[in-house]
């Protein structure tokens, strides 16, 4: 059979048909494309269908069914509880303890402190290289100095001096050669030089006794004059002795005489 | 069904008691089995459970729980498969005792034999039509929509299937 006839059939064995299908069907039967005893049969065994009897369930069903539902709601109820449990673990902690929550931000406060001191703080390979660099560095100029000190020109000389400006510690070796350029230099603008740079050292006592010492040996007024103010500046007072005798010389300059005076009565 | 998928699981026994006997049919007609169909109703009430979040509320309920329906019954099918069916008439013959006169008594039941035996030789699915349309009274657009397909093609499903 053709599948609109089918189509229509069906619809009709249901009681279900539009207008158009109920015309489309009478004019397929005037045709003879259905037959009237086809429809017959078919109305026939399609009542007949709906004489086989409704199966009743048996009353386990309704049983089953409600002890199915206690069970399900039961899981669920226990589902929902592991799910608020680490929630309800973490409202216990903070909740009794009183402040819990500020104790959580200090620690939190402190943590991050901590953290940034140790990353200020932590060991840089770089700054290790660098401070390996500039011991070094001033080693160098340490042992330039020392060897430029004994060269016989006096530019030379004086350039060492100075370069005890940039060393930011002076050992005893470098005080010793200073004092030593100081008294026995035969050029007088590096023994002035050399107060200079024994004046910036002036916290080392060694540096402090040797100008004091050296007063007695200087014979240049320019040098003595230097001396004198070294002494009121470094408020030495154990100068005054040195300073007296020297005034007792006899053919002491007048101008390193009156400095003299005037330093000595400052510092008494 | 909307308040059982907002949490109200109690409203459950509402709908059990709405549809269970349809379903049960269904089932029943589908396996000539009464043990077998009451399983089938009581899965169908555990995946409206646990599928309840599924359930959109577009579209009329029955047509949900058909689909639940069809698909138990698939997963029971392919199960059962190779065991093959075993026809359980015990209870048309209860229901028919009760006729009052014998002769008729023995005619009836052999014509309800004869159309359950002629419906256990359908393939599944134009069984499952002829049930959802005849006995569970599902109209063919409703079908159509279980089955996701248009309504000409259920029509002609089922009229193939008488």
């Amino acid at each position: 059979m053709d599948e609109k006839f089918e189509k229509l059939l069906a619809g009709f064995l249901d009681d279900n048909q539009s207008e158009e299908d109920k015309k489309l069907m009478a004019a397929a039967m005037q045709a003879g494309e259905i037959k009237e005893e086809q429809i017959n049969n078919l109305q026939n065994f399609y009542h007949q269908l709906s004489a086989v009897p409704e199966p009743e369930p048996s009353p386990n069903l309704r049983q089953n069914f409600y002890r199915m539902l206690v069970q399900e709601k039961q899981k669920e109820a226990l589902k929902k509880d592991w799910r608020i449990q680490p929630q309800r673990w973490l409202e216990a902690i903070l909740g009794n303890f009183i402040g819990g929550r500020l104790a959580y931000s200090i620690v939190l406060i402190g943590l991050g402190v901590a953290l940034g001191i140790w990353y200020n703080h932590r060991p840089n390979p770089e700054s290790e290289k660098l401070a390996a660099l500039t011991g070094e560095m001033q080693q160098m100029k340490k042992m330039m100095m020392l060897t430029m000190l004994a060269k016989p020109s006096a530019t030379q000389r004086l350039k060492a001096v100075n370069l005890t400006s940039d060393l930011e510690t002076a050992d005893s070796k470098v005080i010793q050669a200073l004092l030593q350029t100081l008294n026995h230099d035969a050029s007088v603008n590096v023994r002035l030089a050399a107060i200079e740079a024994l004046y910036e050292h002036a916290a080392n006592p060694v540096a402090r006794q040797g100008l004091v010492q050296s007063i007695g040996q200087q014979d240049s007024p320019l040098v003595q004059l230097a001396l004198a103010d070294i002494m009121v500046a470094m408020q030495e007072k154990n100068a005054v002795q040195p300073l007296k005798k020297l005034l007792k010389q006899e053919n002491l300059n007048e101008a390193v005489k009156a400095k003299v005076k005037q330093s000595i009565q400052v510092l008494i | 069904m909307l308040q059982v998928k907002s949490g109200n699981t109690d409203q459950l026994g509402l709908l059990f008691e709405r549809h269970h006997r349809a379903l049960y049919s269904f089932f029943y007609r589908l396996t000539s089995n009464c043990e077998v169909s009451e399983d089938l109703v009581q899965n169908v009430f555990l995946r409206m459970l646990k599928y309840r979040n599924t359930y959109t509320g577009q579209g009329e309920f029955k047509t949900w729980m058909y689909h639940l329906a069809r698909n138990v019954h698939a997963d029971y099918y392919q199960k059962n498969k190779r065991q093959g069916f075993s026809s359980d008439f015990s209870h048309l013959e209860n229901n028919l005792h009760n006729a009052y006169n014998p002769e008729e008594q023995t005619q009836k039941e052999e014509e309800m034999q004869y159309l359950q035996a002629a419906l256990n030789r359908l393939e599944i699915e134009k069984r499952e039509i002829l049930i959802l349309n005849r006995f569970q009274g599902l109209k063919y657009k409703d079908i159509a929509a279980l089955y996701g397909c248009s309504e000409g093609a259920i029509k002609v499903r089922a009229f193939r299937a008488l």
